[in-house]
């Protein structure tokens, strides 16, 4: 028995001792973060008080948040893009999805497959740049032909119409190969008996894809929608930050790049970490909504 | 008749004879000029210990110091230290966020648009908030002209010295140049009015003034850095009027109604083609590379820049002379403003030294020690701003040349930095020691006869063209952060969507109402007392 | 059964798969073009087939020392970073895999919060400052090391293995070390190569946190120094091949540009080919573990 127990306490012993290092990690890096998050929301941060050591002010930060005169500017921008995000997002790589699982020339779709997904690798630092070789004012693509056709140059770049449509639209690109594959994962387990009894009713593709494959289609559907909401109010600040100026600030300034603006660059930290504090707390209950949708809707969920 | 034509030939000859021994710039009157080493007294520092010293400067250009310069190598031995350079804006930020975790860099020198961050790094306790104990080991900086710079870091009841300001160098030989041979090509007048000036620029950009049948030349351009309307183009503010934050009639004036007119005009510019189009987004080194590229024809800057690019660039030295002093334009089709703005002398940067390392007395003596060895006239400030000492120059070309009274500096100028050992380390931005470029007359590239327009520009500049004197834009406290962060950004957004056209020119009135209820009122009863303040320090009645 | 209508469809797939995968290539390849096409060309006007092709953009990109510099950031911060997050993950993921370890439900649910919840900007930012982390090359690798969402799915490995080996691994007195390393890495292959990649792939791509926690230019990686370039934010010193003397070739550096925003990707392009199953395989493992 003592044996047994010994044993047993020795192997999780070792356990815990390999996980030290992990526990560190999360102990400093991830909720070190938290805490210090709640402590800077609540107080007012001065540089000889420290972190811990500045006046506590209770609800005043947050008080202050939403009185600046662009918080609530920029809140609505963040869900507004992310929904954009989502909409925007959500068909077509469900359409292009079941055309590369239908499509016969199997050779042909393995090396569109191959090419689709490289936009999803590149960085955004990339990306922008390939987007400013289009789009620049001075030596892009589009505005080289347009001079030399006689039209007038766009200032993509610098335009608020046009700010959320290249923001969506570049996404799309990036991320239209790769989000198939989550589409294809379940096409692959339709059963292949369904369509050949649809073909043997003398179904044609189109009533095929409407009453075989979208039913069988829609929980992970439903699951991705419903999913995807649950971070509206994350809108992509790291694409935001490269491709935003002062001009497209009205329509582009999300949560992410006011708080990088405001609390690191003007080190203003309180308030800072309330707006940061703010998003991950909704951000939670939106995602848990979401999920307690998805599982109701769909069936699956993330947990 | 024979007497009279002899006399006139005799006096002719006699003014030829004189007018040929007028000391001019040929080169036999050149000789090569090392300055004399020095003999300040610095006996109160021993010497003995070697210390690790960290110095935070802005280098405003930004650019990473090569590890093995020989600058660096230089204080190192002469000064028993081991020192470590950061670079780059903002530097208060970053002192702010290493005074957070109590590891303050020992040296920053902050720029004078970061004075509210020296205000708040002296009373926070992480940088020294008296210099007035260490002057006794400053003995050239305290006898330095600083008024009326260091009246700004001074406390009004107890007269501290919360840090030493840096005089500017040459503040005052700042102004606009235009191409004057892009002029003539398309038979254009020198512009005199806005009106006159945007048709200039237009056709600068669209009638291929180079001549080399590609349409990329521009009229002007700027460095907003994407963050605002850059300073070159915020330098045509004084075409609508005095651009300076200044009280009128003891209330305070901040220029709106002129800036209203210069975005009207940045706009007229786009519309025409005239500008750049990444004016808005490209910073200060981009916009010189261009410059050097020859691709626009406007400029703003200090008389030395476009003779330090051609050396530089290796330009020809003709290159220069392509180039001269605009006069000042007038706006509002010659009814407003007229002349062009004289930074006035103010502080380069203030130099803050950390209560860590004041601790250590040890330390803090050699610390004074070499921030005063670094200054004007010791030898120090010689070897750090041009590289030249006593007994030579750290490089194989720069070296000094002197013609009667005026001294040249042949500079090898910034080059890439593979071949770091003919680096200045003033050549990383602004010298950290006492900037006193006014010793120096200008630049040479050849260390015989052929120098640069420089001097001459400089004396039109300063005798001939008329100028706003603005000293309260660089001096001015800022207000605190939280009032003025909101505020810069409605700012910085309702401009550029005024300019862009995003917003008509009637709303203008309503951003003005918008932006005092937003947190402009506060920030404008901040100036006043500032105002007052500085008016009661410049002109003591007592 | 050949429908005509399926014949319709299968080329009308065929056409908007293919339209989908111009798209997705076209831009690489404009760039690859721009990066090789001599500046007079590209002064002149667009460049979709140079008449002329030359390295000359990648010739001064390559000899630029600092962005020679920062590719070796970026190369060291991809090695160690990927590597030590796989490590340390790859442990975690083990240790929290052992059923009957007391407390393991909590850690799990410690795990999992960091995933849906997280400090924010300014707070991490302050760890890393008070960590000592600030302007240092770690700052950009120690703050990744773990990867929680990859710890899940490689716990789910762990997890899937079947309880003979455990019993057998016990009775021989092997200890959870080395079980590890023997028995559990060889198992969980397909998750750690996925998991890795995807890690490797994101530290060579990121470039927020180096602009955060980096303050001497000399230490950024290859994407921050694209990202500045691109913005205007930065000018590269170009040795030769614009300044020659008093005459002067009207460089706009836009070839320049392009060849750094393909340095910036070729790595990921050269190896994605051959690692493109472990990719794909990862997104399966993150649907299917549910």
């Amino acid at each position: 028995m003592p044996g047994l127990l010994k044993k047993k306490l020795r192997r999780y012993f070792s356990l815990y001792l390999l996980f030290i290092p992990v526990l560190l990690y999360y102990f400093i890096y991830r909720w070190q973060p938290m805490f210090y998050a709640i402590i800077l929301s609540f107080t007012k941060f001065s540089l000889r008080g420290g972190i811990f050591g500045s006046k506590w002010v209770g609800f005043a930060n947050i008080q202050r948040l939403f009185a600046s005169y662009d918080f609530t500017e920029v809140l609505l921008n963040t869900m507004e893009i992310a929904l954009l995000r989502v909409v925007i997002g959500f068909i077509p790589p469900i359409l292009l999805a079941i055309l590369l699982h239908d499509l016969k020339y199997r050779g042909f779709v393995r090396v569109s497959q191959t090419l689709l997904y490289i936009p999803h690798f590149f960085s955004w630092v990339v990306v922008f740049g390939i987007a400013w070789a289009f789009f620049a004012t001075g030596s892009g693509m589009v505005n080289h032909w347009l001079t030399s056709v006689g039209k007038e140059p766009i200032e993509f770049l610098m335009s608020p119409r046009l700010f959320r449509p290249l923001i969506i639209g570049t996404a799309l690109w990036k991320e239209l190969g790769w989000g198939t594959i989550i589409y294809l994962a379940s096409l692959s387990t339709i059963d292949p008996g369904l369509y050949e009894a649809a073909a043997v009713d003398g179904a044609g593709p189109l009533r095929r894809i409407w009453h075989i494959t979208l039913p069988e289609l829609k929980p992970i559907m439903v699951f991705i929608l419903t999913i995807s909401m649950g971070s509206i109010l994350y809108a992509g600040g790291e694409q935001i930050l490269l491709f935003y100026n002062p001009a497209t600030y009205g329509v582009g300034d999300v949560i992410d790049t006011w708080v990088y603006r405001r609390g690191l660059l003007d080190m203003d930290f309180s308030l800072a970490s309330a707006a940061g504090l703010f998003q991950s707390c909704f951000g939670l209950l939106f995602v848990l909504a979401a999920n307690k949708a998805a599982r109701r809707f769909a069936g699956i969920g993330l947990w | 008749m024979r007497r009279v034509s002899l006399s006139v030939c005799l006096i002719s000859l006699v003014c030829l004879l004189i007018a040929l021994s007028t000391p001019g710039m040929s080169a036999s009157n050149a000789t090569v000029w090392y300055p004399p080493a020095n003999t300040t007294d610095y006996s109160y520092d021993d010497m003995s210990q070697k210390y690790d010293i960290e110095f935070f400067s802005t280098f405003w250009i930004g650019r990473p110091i090569p590890q093995d310069n020989l600058w660096t190598a230089w204080l190192n031995k002469t000064f028993n230290i081991n020192l470590t350079f950061t670079t780059g804006t903002p530097v208060g930020a970053k002192v702010k966020v290493r005074g957070i975790t109590g590891d303050a860099p020992d040296i920053a020198n902050l720029p004078p648009s970061e004075i509210s961050d020296v205000l708040s790094l002296t009373s926070e306790g992480i940088m020294i908030n008296d210099w007035r104990p260490y002057l006794k080991y400053l003995p050239t900086m305290s006898k330095m002209r600083l008024d009326p710079a260091r009246r700004f870091v001074v406390t009004d009841d107890k007269n501290q010295i919360l840090a030493m300001p840096k005089p500017t160098g040459n503040p005052e030989n700042w102004c606009w140049f235009i191409r004057k041979d892009w002029l003539e090509k398309l038979h254009l007048s020198m512009p005199k009015t806005d009106t006159q000036l945007l048709n200039v620029l237009t056709a600068f950009a669209k009638k291929d003034p180079d001549g080399n049948g590609i349409a990329d030349t521009y009229g002007i351009t700027s460095n907003g850095s994407g963050l605002d309307i850059g300073g070159q183009i915020e330098a045509l503010l004084p075409m609508y009027g005095d651009p300076d934050v200044r009280l009128v009639k003891g209330k305070v004036y901040t220029a709106q109604n002129e800036r209203k007119k210069l975005l009207q005009f940045i706009q007229k510019l786009i519309k025409a083609g005239a500008i750049d189009p990444d004016w808005y987004t490209q910073n200060h080194d981009s916009l010189m590379k261009k410059l050097a590229s020859q691709r626009f024809g406007l400029i703003y800057g200090p008389a030395d820049w476009i003779g330090g690019l051609a050396v530089q660039h290796k330009l020809d030295y003709d290159w220069q002379k392509k180039w001269t002093p605009l006069y000042p334009v007038k706006g509002d089709n010659g009814r407003s403003g007229g002349k062009w703005v004289c930074q006035k002398a103010g502080p380069e940067a203030f130099l803050m030294v950390s209560v860590k390392a004041a601790k250590d007395t040890g330390k803090m003596k050699r610390i004074m020690h070499m921030l005063d060895a670094l200054n004007f006239p010791n030898e120090g400030f010689w070897l750090v701003r041009y590289g030249v000492h006593s007994k030579g120059s750290m490089s194989e070309t720069t070296k000094f040349m002197k013609y009667g009274d005026l001294l040249y500096l042949n500079w090898a100028g910034t080059i890439p930095f593979s071949n770091a050992k003919d680096l200045c380390l003033a050549d990383f931005g602004n010298p950290w020691a006492d900037a006193r470029d006014n010793v120096v007359s200008g630049f040479s590239p050849e260390p015989d006869d052929k120098v640069t327009v420089i001097e001459e520009w400089t004396q039109t500049i300063l005798t001939k063209i008329d100028r706003y004197a603005t000293n309260n834009r660089a001096l001015l406290p800022p207000a605190p952060v939280d009032i003025v962060a909101g505020y810069a950004k409605f700012r910085v957004q309702n401009e550029i969507a005024f300019i862009m056209g995003d917003k008509p020119w009637s709303e203008w009135n309503a951003y003005q109402a918008q932006a005092l209820k937003i947190g402009y009122s506060k920030i404008l009863a901040h100036y006043q007392v500032q105002l007052e303040r500085m008016e009661k320090i410049l002109n003591p009645s007592d | 059964m050949h429908v005509a209508s399926e014949r319709w469809y299968q080329w009308a797939a065929a056409l908007f798969i293919g339209l989908c995968t111009l798209a997705a290539v076209f831009p690489l390849y404009y760039i690859i073009v721009n990066s090789l096409a001599p500046e007079s060309e590209l002064a002149q006007g667009v460049v979709i087939i140079p008449h002329r092709l030359t390295w000359a953009a990648y010739r001064v990109v390559l000899t630029d020392i600092r962005l020679l510099q920062a590719l070796g950031i970026s190369i060291l911060r991809t090695a160690i970073g990927s590597l030590g997050a796989l490590a340390f993950t790859t442990i975690g993921a083990y240790v929290l895999a052992r059923k009957g370890m007391p407390g393991r439900k909590l850690f799990i649910f410690m795990v999992l919060i960091t995933i849906l919840f997280n400090g924010g900007m300014v707070p991490t930012y302050l760890v890393v400052a008070k960590t000592g982390l600030i302007d240092s090359i770690w700052a950009l690798i120690v703050p990744l090391l773990v990867d929680s969402w990859g710890l899940l799915v490689i716990k789910q490995f762990f997890e899937n293995m079947p309880e003979s080996i455990d019993e057998a691994a016990r009775i021989d007195g092997a200890s959870e070390l080395q079980f590890l390393l023997r028995i559990g890495i060889p198992v969980a292959k397909p998750a750690l190569a996925a998991i890795g990649l995807f890690n490797a792939v994101g530290h060579w791509n990121a470039w927020f946190d180096a602009m955060l926690y980096l303050n001497n230019p000399a230490k950024y990686p290859l994407q921050l120094v694209l990202r500045n370039l691109l913005q205007g934010l930065d000018f590269l010193r170009q040795n030769g091949l614009e300044m020659s003397g008093s005459s002067f070739v009207r460089a706009s550096g836009d070839g320049l540009k392009m060849a750094i925003v393909i340095l910036g990707t070729l790595p990921i392009l050269c190896v994605y080919p051959f690692l493109q199953k472990h990719f794909t395989k990862g997104i399966y493992l993150g649907a299917v573990k549910g």
